[in-house]
């Protein structure tokens, strides 16, 4: 208990809740801005984390994943442009009703919406975790081989429109991940005699490389074909505020979307979108008034918007008590995990509980001041959408090299985000999952021990993997359950 | 059946599927893997458990059958997955050698001159004009305020604000 008020203590110091304060107007911000998103603006973000303490750093970009998750719903509904596949589910009911007079009232669904679900799938992990982390802790290095593998496949499986490319890209991660120093006899492996590579590849140069630069390069190739025509931005004549007495009609398909994002959320591989989507379709279903979704009804927003948010706390119950990152945005967390020399995973709360707990209570700060900073800037982010791209990707662009140069120390790591930002614009057009490879590169190393252990373990006594039935029926299920997604990818898939 | 192509142009792979090429290319990177990288790269002596190249040569292996899958699959597929132009691909080389150009001057200003932030204040001004060139035909006032506010602003938050130096 001692530990959980000191991990609060923690939380609320001035310097974490600035960081979480900032984290939260990055991600609203940089999500508002049309054609960038959530996991990129944490992708830019982690640079400017490393000088800080772990609690402020995650906490920031625990705030920047929360605010890129509302961030996002206001260029959907504002622009009808989403920043990422799940806000495509909030510009069907979203825009309509921006463009019939009502943006401010359909930007505040959202936030409510997004909040409550955020919250409610908070409630889960925080409730959830410990417990299931004891259960982890049971895990021999065999059954955690066994699971990071069927992870990895449900992954692989389910990401873009093809099996193999999904493996090729995890593998290539996990290759990449084997650069630097061997753990087993400290020498060096793909090196080619730089001694910068002697860590590793640096993750915030490897992620920045491959998600947001190629994305940046993208939209500058696209204002020379035309951008999004700004001047159509809905806009309130102020008489369209949300009147508590109609948020209170939406708890219904807000509680239904939260529980449908926060299920999805809590098993690797199944994204934001496919809650999104299932959640509006569970609305449209059982409303009283199904004909009136898709023509800017608050049900629709709110059912996606929470669905969407409720999937960012429940991937985090995989990453705490396993250390598997179920998407994007909880593999870019476990990077900066282990850059603060945390390892997430069942013991980290054991060996770093009042960090846990400390980030619980950040993602709690989070969600409120989404709401605060939400409702008292709706104006001014509503703003957001109208700078032209012309002055917001050449700076963000610049804005990628600094914070690299800043936290690498050096060129060097520069001009590999530079070379990582070749292979990620060949894998967006090549449609070669860049999440799959982000995972496959942050569980790598984890896999590969695990696996080495397993084998040691198992040489001396090969027999012994009869002890460890669980890991055996995991690895035999695991063509099968991969199978079975392969047949319901295309309905699955997050695009 | 192999169906006649309408080839728009700029096409970087035509004919056969794009994954189809894709898939050789993964098998070949995967081979070059085993057989040069790999060995050049990584010493097993003096291991006494798991040679150090075993998860990278697993690895190449997954890769290579990866690539033969992606291969045999689409054959006979003529459908391109992706949209792999050209013009795309020079604009990417524009966009990074307009990056790789401002670091190279910004390393270049900085050893000449040896103070903080020298090189990038000179250097990130013409690396963010090229970058909004290349966007679109912007107003006089955009590029002003990319090249001059901008750089003034992330120096001052970096430096001042955050006291880490730029080069």
């Amino acid at each position: 208990m001692d530990v959980i008020f000191a991990a609060f203590q923690d939380a609320l110091s001035l310097s974490t809740f600035l960081s979480v304060m900032a984290g939260v107007v990055i991600g609203i911000v940089i999500g508002a801005i049309p054609g960038l998103n959530a996991p990129m603006a944490m992708a830019v973000a982690i640079p400017l984390t490393f000088t800080m303490a772990p609690l402020a750093a995650i906490g920031m970009l625990v705030g920047v994943m929360k605010g890129g998750g509302f961030g996002g719903a206001i260029g959907a509904i504002l622009l009808n442009t989403p920043g990422e596949p799940h806000s495509a589910a909030t510009t069907l009911d979203g825009h309509p009703m921006a463009r019939s007079g009502r943006p401010r009232r359909a930007l505040q669904t959202a936030l409510y919406s997004s909040v409550a679900g955020d919250s409610c799938s908070d409630l889960v992990l925080i409730l959830l975790a410990p417990t299931l982390a004891i259960f982890a802790l049971k895990a021999g290095p065999v059954e955690l081989s066994a699971i990071l593998i069927l992870s990895l496949t449900l992954i692989a499986s389910l990401s873009g429109d093809s099996l193999a490319k999904g493996i090729f890209a995890a593998a290539l991660g996990a290759f990449l991940a084997t650069v630097g120093v061997d753990p087993e006899t400290a020498s060096p492996r793909f090196t080619f005699g730089y001694i910068e590579l002697f860590d590793g590849l640096p993750l915030a140069a490897v992620a920045i490389g491959v998600l947001a630069v190629p994305e940046i390069i993208e939209r500058l190739r696209e204002g020379r074909a035309g951008r999004p025509n700004t001047g159509d931005v809905a806009t309130s004549q102020g008489e369209d505020r949300m009147p508590l007495r109609e948020w209170i009609t939406l708890r219904v398909p807000v509680l239904r979307g939260a529980g449908i994002g926060t299920a999805i959320g809590a098993l690797p591989g199944l994204g934001t979108t496919l809650a999104a989507f299932l959640s509006y379709a569970a609305t449209k279903r059982f409303s009283k008034a199904p004909d009136k979704l898709g023509t800017g009804a608050p049900e629709g927003i709110a059912a996606t918007e929470s669905a969407n948010s409720a999937v960012s706390g429940a991937n985090l119950i995989p990453l705490l008590t396993l250390g598997i990152p179920g998407n994007l945005t909880a593999a870019l967390l476990v990077g900066a995990f282990l850059i603060h020399g945390v390892t997430p995973g069942p013991l980290i709360f054991e060996r770093d509980a009042q960090l846990v707990y400390g980030l619980f209570a950040a993602m709690i700060i989070a969600n409120i001041l989404v709401l605060v900073i939400g409702s008292l800037g709706l104006r001014v982010f509503a703003l957001i959408v109208k700078v032209p791209p012309f002055v917001i990707y050449p700076i963000v662009l610049l804005l990628c090299v600094v914070g690299i140069y800043v936290s690498q120390g050096g060129f060097f790591a520069v001009w590999l985000m530079l070379g990582f930002a070749v292979l990620g614009w060949f894998m967006l057009k090549l449609r070669i999952s860049v999440v799959c490879f982000i995972i496959g590169l942050v569980l790598g190393p984890m896999i590969e021990l695990s696996i080495r252990q397993s084998v040691i373990l198992l040489s001396r006594n090969p027999m012994a993997i009869f002890d460890h039935l669980f890991a055996v029926a995991l690895v035999a299920l695991t063509p099968f359950v991969a199978a079975l997604l392969i047949r319901d990818r295309k309905r699955l898939s997050d695009g | 059946m192999h169906t006649p192509l309408n080839r728009p142009a700029g096409w970087l792979l035509a004919g056969r599927a794009q994954d189809f090429y894709l898939g050789v290319l993964i098998a070949v990177a995967g081979v070059l893997l085993l057989v040069w990288i790999i060995p050049a790269q990584v010493n097993d002596a003096g291991s006494f458990g798991l040679p150090p190249s075993l998860a990278p040569r697993a690895l190449s292996w997954v890769m290579i059958l990866c690539g033969v899958m992606l291969a045999l699959q689409n054959m006979r597929n003529t459908q391109r997955a992706g949209k792999l132009a050209a013009r795309e691909v020079l604009f990417l080389v524009a966009c990074l050698g307009a990056v790789g150009g401002m670091l190279l001057l910004m390393r270049m200003l900085s050893d000449a001159i040896d103070q903080p932030n020298a090189g990038f204040l000179l250097s990130a001004p013409l690396g963010v004009i090229a970058l909004t060139v290349l966007h679109s035909r912007a107003p006089l006032w955009a590029y002003a305020f990319n090249a001059l506010v901008a750089p003034l602003v992330i120096v001052a938050a970096f430096w001042w604000g955050l006291e880490l130096p730029l080069p």
